[in-house]
């Protein structure tokens, strides 16, 4: 029961998606399906909660034990205090719901959107940015001419390098560029991308039709 | 001193002087834009007045570093097009982003919001959203950022859904983003549709380029840069061309010296065999 | 409202959507076919895949030093098929690491995956016989930001120092973020992906990387069940169709004069069956 329920649901729910793509608009089953995509949006609203319900949990836990206290203190009052600041101040840059304000933040910016430009944002950009320094040593140790195609993938990697800045277009490695990005990059990805759709299709055939289960949990 | 075990964190530091020089310098090389980025800006040109225009900002600030340029290089564009707007946005936290872009390049051209416009905020739901808006937007978006019901905004009058729409650019930085835009809307409705990337994920929409399913594309920072230099505005693309154009000539000298390194190690090894 | 009209040809859609369908069908039909085929005890064979014949090693290799085993399911939500079939793989190594009496700690960047994967680590501990063994804090949510998370799964490869990391499933600019300090950090790597993109980051710092579809194999090539097989050989099959088709199109769209005539005896071409209108 515990599993026949979700297997039946899905089945119904995938071919309900399949059959819609094929049916006119105003009709039932497109109707149907439009409100089972609802009900997908408001689902993925509510995960929310049970995720931060999750991190609250695991983060006092192992504070009480006293695995990296100071770290998991830093954790929850920065989730928090964003949260509420979101809650009473709004996610706009001017703040609407005044009675929270007590004439205390008469600034451009509320609070909320403070922390999302000067702390949320440099700090995202910050971790994005570290991908240089790593690209730089896995590139210095990866790309080694051991053999006469590693000689050929690191031509093309300087070439595809060099065409991404402006001197290049002096040489003309940018239209070498584009000639490799279009032609050989293409015809490959194409190749990978239509076997990975075709994994994708028979993955979910299999999931609609109850052949695979174990995301459901285990064999029991 | 043993090239092929250079200590990774000389090279760390190397790029970091090469990056910060030029961008403190403000070295800048002159701009010639790819194809595709003309293709879009031309087909963004040719598009009659009254036209209407979506734009998804499907980013956050992870990838603000690429994306926000072109954000803020293609609302200077269509700021200067008599053009109805609508705006979404698949990624929670792209909100802020995009009113600041709004203020910077769009609200300045004298455009006022739901005549000229209307941004729609985020909404959850990423590839089934989309599939909903193929049947109503206005059913996905009930109601906009502000709050507003759709059916009181004055610039979506006519408009029911995506097949009312006659030019799509996404902003994206991942998943939901321009792929799920191409599978749910474009393949289906055939409107045609350009996108701005990170330059990671570039190489994985060529394939779109090609079989005429996106108009255009630009990758990350250098497709920023090409559109500001479009658009006629200078800005942090623009300015990025130096230090990326440093980063990129260090990390080929890099793998020069690392592969002399190599050989070197592999002779001598030979020798002692 | 009529109960279910389909779209009639040449209004909406023309026959593209029609062949959409026809083909999709001959593609269920294959697999369904190979699934019974394989029910009834048919051997497959499945080519080697490295990524996954190393799984067994990795492990164990975690559970001679003491350490736990990473496994990110990727950063995308649960409606990516990349996530289920990451899922999928995660059931067999959590019963795998069971099995050795070793942690599996898994990181997830939606809130959505987060119970899902931890029923399923629950269950796999179970099924190895040792539900007792199931540490709840081993399943974790961290943030649904895309760098918060890759901040997090870093600072867990130092703080808890892993022996194993696989990652499976949808990455985007983290992986070589995530890659890069697995290796620096000494653990053995596996990768899967099917977002090409972010391939050669993880050849680049990951022992194995499974590419494409085979992370959707995966799970069929770790449990050797019959009808998951049976499936593999079937969308193979399509694949073969699908390879034809292609080669028809390119021959007729290299010889105009061939495609001429074709298009004079049926009145439509060979492309139109594909193309969806502008």
């Amino acid at each position: 029961m515990r599993r026949t329920v979700p297997l039946v649901i899905t089945f119904i729910a995938g071919v309900a998606m399949i059959v819609s793509f094929f049916v006119n608009d105003g009709t039932v089953l497109s109707v149907a399906s439009s409100k089972v995509k609802e009900w997908g949006i408001i689902i993925a609203g509510f995960a929310v909660v049970l995720g931060t319900g999750n991190i609250v949990r695991v983060t006092l836990h192992k504070a009480k034990r006293g695995e990296d206290r100071p770290f998991k203190i830093v954790l929850l009052v920065c989730l928090f205090a964003t949260m509420f600041l979101g809650l009473f101040f709004g996610i706009d840059k001017e703040i609407r719901s005044t009675w929270m304000n007590f004439g205390m933040f008469e600034r451009e910016y509320n609070p909320f959107y403070w922390i999302y430009f000067n702390i949320q944002l440099p700090l995202g950009a910050t971790m994005f940015s570290l991908l240089v320094f790593y690209i730089t040593s896995a590139a210095y140790r990866a790309f080694r001419v051991r053999s006469i195609e590693a000689g050929i993938l690191l031509t093309t990697a300087v070439i595809v390098m060099l065409g991404q800045i402006p001197i290049s277009s002096a040489i003309g490695a940018d239209k070498v560029m584009a000639w490799i990005m279009v032609v050989p990059n293409v015809a490959a990805k194409r190749a990978i991308f239509m076997g990975a759709a075709m994994g994708i299709a028979s993955m979910s055939l299999k999931i609609i039709l109850g052949i695979e289960r174990s995301y459901l949990g285990g064999d029991s | 001193m043993n090239l092929a075990k250079l200590d990774r964190r000389w090279l760390y530091i190397l790029m970091a002087v090469v990056l910060i020089v030029p961008f403190l310098a403000r070295i800048k090389f002159p701009i010639v834009p790819s194809d595709s980025a003309r293709a879009i800006y031309d087909a963004i040109e040719a598009l009659p007045d009254g036209s209407v225009v979506l734009v998804s900002a499907d980013y956050d600030p992870g990838s603000e570093a690429e994306l926000y340029p072109m954000n803020l290089a293609l609302f200077h564009q269509l700021g200067k097009r008599n053009l109805k707007l609508i705006i979404t946005q698949l990624w929670p936290q792209a909100g802020p982003l995009v009113k600041d872009c709004l203020d910077k390049a769009y609200l300045p051209q004298g455009k006022v919001e739901g005549v000229d416009f209307v941004n729609l905020g985020y909404k959850p739901g990423g590839a089934v959203l989309i599939s909903k808006c193929n049947e109503s937007i206005l059913a996905a978006f009930p109601e906009d950022v502000n709050g507003t019901p759709v059916s009181e905004i004055p610039v979506l009058k006519g408009i029911q859904n995506s097949k009312d729409v006659d030019f799509f650019v996404i902003l994206s930085a991942g998943t939901p983003g321009i792929r799920e835009w191409l599978e749910q809307c474009q393949s289906r409705i055939g409107k045609p549709m350009a996108s701005g990337m990170t330059a990671v994920s570039a190489p994985d929409f060529f394939q779109y380029e090609s079989s005429g399913q996106l108009v255009g594309l630009l990758g990350g920072l250098r497709g920023a840069a090409d559109y500001e230099a479009l658009v006629g505005r200078e800005g942090r693309g623009i300015l990025g061309m130096g230090p990326q154009s440093f980063g990129h000539l260090l990390i080929i000298i890099f793998i020069v010296i690392g592969n002399i390194g190599y050989l070197i190690g592999r002779r001598r090894a030979r020798r002692a065999a | 409202m009529d109960l279910i009209s389909f779209v009639t040809i040449g209004e909406t859609y023309p026959a593209a959507k029609l062949v959409m369908g026809i083909l999709m069908l001959l593609f269920f039909s294959f697999v369904l076919y190979y699934t019974r085929q394989a029910k009834r005890g048919k051997e497959l064979y499945v080519r080697p895949i490295a990524g996954l014949s190393a799984m067994n090693e990795a492990v164990g290799r975690a559970t001679e030093m003491g350490r736990p085993v990473l496994y990110v399911p990727g950063i995308a939500d649960m409606d990516d098929i990349q996530t289920i079939a990451s899922v999928v793989i995660l059931s067999e190594v959590a019963k795998l690491a069971a099995s050795y009496d070793t942690r599996t700690i898994v990181p997830t960047g939606k809130p959505i995956i987060f119970p899902v994967a931890e029923e399923t680590v629950r269950n796999a501990f179970a099924d190895a016989g040792r539900p007792e063994a199931f540490n709840k804090d081993d399943v974790r949510f961290l943030s649904d930001d895309q760098f918060a998370f890759t901040a997090g799964v870093t600072g867990i490869m130092l703080r808890e120092k892993p022996a194993t990391n696989i990652y499976m499933g949808a990455f985007w600019a983290e992986s070589l973020i995530l890659a890069e300090t697995g290796f620096l950090a000494g653990a053995i790597q596996i990768a899967g992906t099917a977002n090409v993109s972010q391939l050669p980051f993880f050849v680049a710092a990951c022992d194995y990387t499974l590419i494409g579809e085979e992370l959707y194999a995966a799970s069929a090539y770790l449990s050797r069940e019959p009808q998951l097989l049976g499936s593999l050989k079937g969308s193979d099959t399509a694949k073969l169709l699908w390879g034809a088709l292609i080669l028809i199109g390119v021959i007729l769209a290299n010889i105009p004069a061939l495609d001429d005539k074709l298009e004079s005896a049926f009145g439509f071409h060979f492309a139109d069956l594909f193309i969806f209108p502008k």
